[in-house]
């Protein structure tokens, strides 16, 4: 999703560092290295390093933005555990759609990508063909009718 | 009744955060659908101690956590089962398998608990994550209220799961009592997951509005979904921390 929206507000932004943790900073994504520093401490054990990361993303954005990226992170501490636990496939379109970036980002090789099956070349045609143009055309189309402020 | 308040916190929090978490505290507090309310503060009270559990911290650091038998530090009356189920999710969900799942499956619980103890585990992990976060420390669990489950379970269910190991709702909603949940559109499987227990799903969705965004702005990629990240920015922190663990989907 985070690709689909770069490209749907017209960006062009590398984002080989997603998934590792040793990159600290996304070039063109504004407040990335707090994000990504608050996101990193989020996920270790180190308690002062989580105090630190708290702080340099308040003084970053907000203290209200800090709370709200802290949120985001919450969230998808209890959203992987529910596709863990229950061995949900990946939605077919979405498959498709992330096909080249989880080859790229390596996601692959995760344990639970053993839930979500090839799919047949004939689907994935007819995803490519059909389905596809049709989810970016949603996302462009609700992309487009707030301006950017 | 415990309530949880925010308003001493080191950082603000928003008002809808606070009223969701309570909202789901006082769930917490009640008789489920498949377990009692003393089940349910079980579940809240082993997720807390999954992280110091020995067996857990020893499993973690193995090649495979298959390779160790052991009795888990359990802090409450729930069965061996229930809380193998509850530290393994916590602790370990990435290096989870079918073969896990089968095994569990085999002993003394039932899918429909199994989807239980799942959804009250991932609600009351991540309002526990929320306090760590920001500094907090958790908040004290409610008493369980008296009652019996209702052993509600759903028409229209998928046994075969669509290709997950658990039943779900079919991903286009029929009408009838479960048309609330999600209406006019394909769900997502992760959405999905959890429907054998619609109540899950409804607690599910009521916290990922104040946490991440509505379910039905997921397309929208250019609004803030809480008026202070980009959806961008939003986006970055989520696909950071799925990296960390692991999560494919």
């Amino acid at each position: 999703m985070l690709r689909e929206g770069i490209e749907a507000i017209g960006e062009s932004i590398d984002l080989d560092g997603l998934t590792d943790p040793n990159c600290t900073k996304i070039e063109g994504i504004p407040n990335s290295e707090a994000l990504l520093k608050l996101a990193n401490a989020f996920m270790g054990t180190d308690a002062d390093a989580l105090a630190d990361a708290r702080i340099y993303l308040a003084k970053d954005m907000s203290p209200e933005a800090m709370v709200d990226a802290v949120a985001v992170a919450s969230n998808f501490q209890r959203m992987v555990r529910i596709a863990d636990s229950t061995g949900i496939p990946s939605d077919d379109a979405m498959l498709v759609m992330s096909e080249d970036l989880c080859e790229t980002l390596g996601i692959n090789d995760y344990v639970s990508a053993a839930n979500s099956k090839k799919l047949s070349w004939f689907k994935k045609l007819i995803l490519k063909v059909v389905a596809l143009p049709q989810v970016k055309k949603v996302i462009k189309e609700r992309t487009a009718k707030e301006p950017v402020s | 009744m415990s309530i949880i308040d925010y308003s001493d916190a080191s950082f603000p929090v928003r008002d809808n955060i606070t009223e969701a978490h309570n909202r789901y505290w006082k769930r917490l507090a009640s008789p489920g659908n498949w377990l009692t309310a003393a089940e349910r503060i079980g579940v809240a009270k082993e997720i807390r101690q999954a992280r110091s559990c020995e067996l857990c911290s020893k499993r973690n650091a193995a090649l495979s956590p298959y390779q160790l038998e052991g009795q888990h530090d359990s802090v409450s009356d729930l069965s061996d089962v229930m809380v193998e189920v509850i530290h393994r999710v916590i602790t370990d969900s990435a290096r989870l398998t079918k073969a896990w799942f089968d095994g569990i499956m085999q002993q003394d619980l039932k899918i429909e608990q199994y989807i239980e103890i799942i959804g009250t585990l991932v609600h009351v992990f991540s309002i526990d994550e929320f306090c760590r976060g920001i500094g907090e420390p958790v908040r004290e669990l409610p008493d369980p209220l008296p009652g019996e489950p209702s052993h509600y379970r759903p028409a229209n269910i998928v046994e075969d799961g669509d290709g997950s190991w658990v039943p779900m709702l079919s991903a286009v909603m029929q009408p009838g009592p479960e048309s609330d949940i999600w209406e006019g559109k394909i769900e997502g499987n992760v959405i999905r997951a959890l429907s054998l227990v619609p109540d899950e799903v409804r607690s599910l969705k009521d916290l990922l509005i104040v946490h991440y965004l509505d379910d039905e702005e997921f397309m929208d990629l250019e609004k803030s979904p809480q008026g202070t990240l980009s959806r961008i920015q939003t986006e970055v922190v989520a696909a950071r921390v799925s990296a960390f663990n692991g999560c494919f989907y």
